[in-house]
Parts: C-alpha cells; structure tokens; sequence
C-alpha cells in the first residue's frame, strides 16, 4: 500500500467528519420541530466511529468508518404552551432533545478533525511528490 | 568480493523510505480516529525497525528492500475521558517530523544517485 494507502486513510476520516456535520446541522435545523414523520418530536441523532484494523498488534490499520447513526434516546424537553397544536392534555408541548450548545462543541471538534485530515492527506502528497524526484 | 551498484546505505535508505512511508500511514490512521471512542493511539518506531533491517544487511540477507511490516506501538499515554488516546498536536509534531525524514532521505539518495551518475560517465556530464 505504501504512499497511496495514506490517502485512503485521511479520506476515510474526511468521510466520517463530514457526516458529522452533516448530522450535527440536521440536529440544529430540527432543534424546535415538534412533530416528525412518527408524530414525535424530532430525537437528536449521533454517528458512532469506529478503527478499520485487523486484529492483532501489528496491523497498520486503514482508517475510520462509521458504524452507524442512532437516536438519542433522552426525554424530549417540556414546555407549558396550551395553545400549541402538539400540547398534550396538561398544555406541555415535548421539543427535541437537541441541546444547541452541545451541538455547536461537537461542530467545532468535527471542524478541527476534519482540518487535521487535510493536513495528513497534504502531507502525504508532499511525500509521493518527494518521491518522484528520486533520480532526477 | 563482488562489484554492487547499490550499497549498504543505499539500501538502508530504500528501507528508510518504506518504514517512513508506513509510518505516515499509521500517524493518518491514528489522526482519522481522533473522534473514535475508546481506540488507541499506534506508531512505529522508527530507529528500532531500521536498526532491525541494518543487522539484516550485516548478516547478509536480501530482505531488507521489499516492503516489511513493521510493528505497531499502541500508546497508553494521556487517556481523555473517553478512552481516546489521540492526541491531535503530538500527531501533527510527528507528521511533520516524518515527512521531514522522508525528505531528507530522498535528497541524500538523489546525491548517491548522482554520484553513481558521475562515476558511469566518467566524470563527464
């Protein structure tokens, strides 16, 4: 694999920090729906990663993938607004678990992670380019 | 005694580039996980693969040019909470320290092969 199996590996984390953000806007966009496609307010979801490696200690390993998407599964917030069409009986309407300060933190972390794959990919190429000139 | 084209250095310094190549592999692989919960930092340690490849050299066994797998080292160093050992600075520090190695040893081969150039020619350009 050599020089070329680096890219894969810093793509493979370009790919997983962008479905974070990618899920992160999601839950900002959806902070405040009260009714999604199940009648239910809308659940903050999360991406899980997880290594791409074989066993053993001695393996490279090629990378992170993602292993799937799930719901969080925390009681929705409540709000006291009878007039609301989704209030239940007692007048309290259930919003989204999404907490917007959280979310904005993991946007950051997914924006910098993203930032130290660029670097590695770059450095990468900076070295298949250095490679190129053995012989000139 | 035989004549060789290639000597000890020029093929320690071929193994160099391999080891240096994997190892930006393993430092990207380590930096692709910095969000993974729960994985551990690996590297390769580079002074003691090639110290393995040159008594090779010495004993006089040819392997030391093809690829190699060099072994991981996975870190227990600072754990974060979630049981993360990626440490994004120390990895770039690393990055970098490694893609300066690998310069360096396609810039010293490059004036071997020069040399090897110049000695063909007769000293003529």
């Amino acid at each position: 694999m050599g020089t070329f199996g680096t890219f894969g590996i810093s793509a493979s984390g370009l790919t997983a920090e962008r479905l974070r953000m990618d899920i992160i806007a999601g839950n900002l966009a959806n902070a405040n729906t009260t009714r999604s496609a199940d009648g239910e307010p809308y659940q903050r979801r999360f991406a899980v990663f997880a290594p791409i490696e074989e066993p053993g200690q001695r393996s490279v390993g090629r990378g992170v993938r993602v292993v799937g998407i799930y719901k969080d599964r925390r009681p929705p917030k409540l709000v006291y607004d009878p007039n609301h069409p989704d209030a239940d009986e007692h007048g309290f309407v259930s919003y989204p678990n999404v907490e917007p300060v959280r979310e904005m933190v993991d946007l950051i972390t997914a924006t910098r992670a993203y930032e130290a794959n660029v670097t590695a990919f770059n450095a990468a190429k900076n070295m298949a380019n250095k490679a190129l000139e053995i012989g000139r | 005694m035989g004549m060789h084209l290639w000597g000890k250095t020029d093929r320690l310094l071929a193994a160099g580039l391999d080891v240096s190549a994997r190892r930006a592999q393993v430092l990207s692989h380590n930096i692709a996980n910095v969000n993974t919960p729960g994985y551990k930092r690996k590297d390769i340690d580079f002074r003691r693969v090639l110290q393995q490849v040159n008594e090779e050299i010495e004993r006089g066994e040819k392997g030391a040019m093809e690829a190699r797998t060099p072994g991981s080292i996975a870190h227990q160093a600072a754990v974060r909470n979630d049981g993360n050992s990626v440490d994004v600075e120390r990895e770039m520090a690393y990055l970098a320290e490694n893609s300066l190695r690998y310069n360096s040893m396609v810039e010293i081969l490059n004036r071997r092969i020069r040399l090897l150039r110049a000695a063909i020619s007769e000293g003529r350009r």
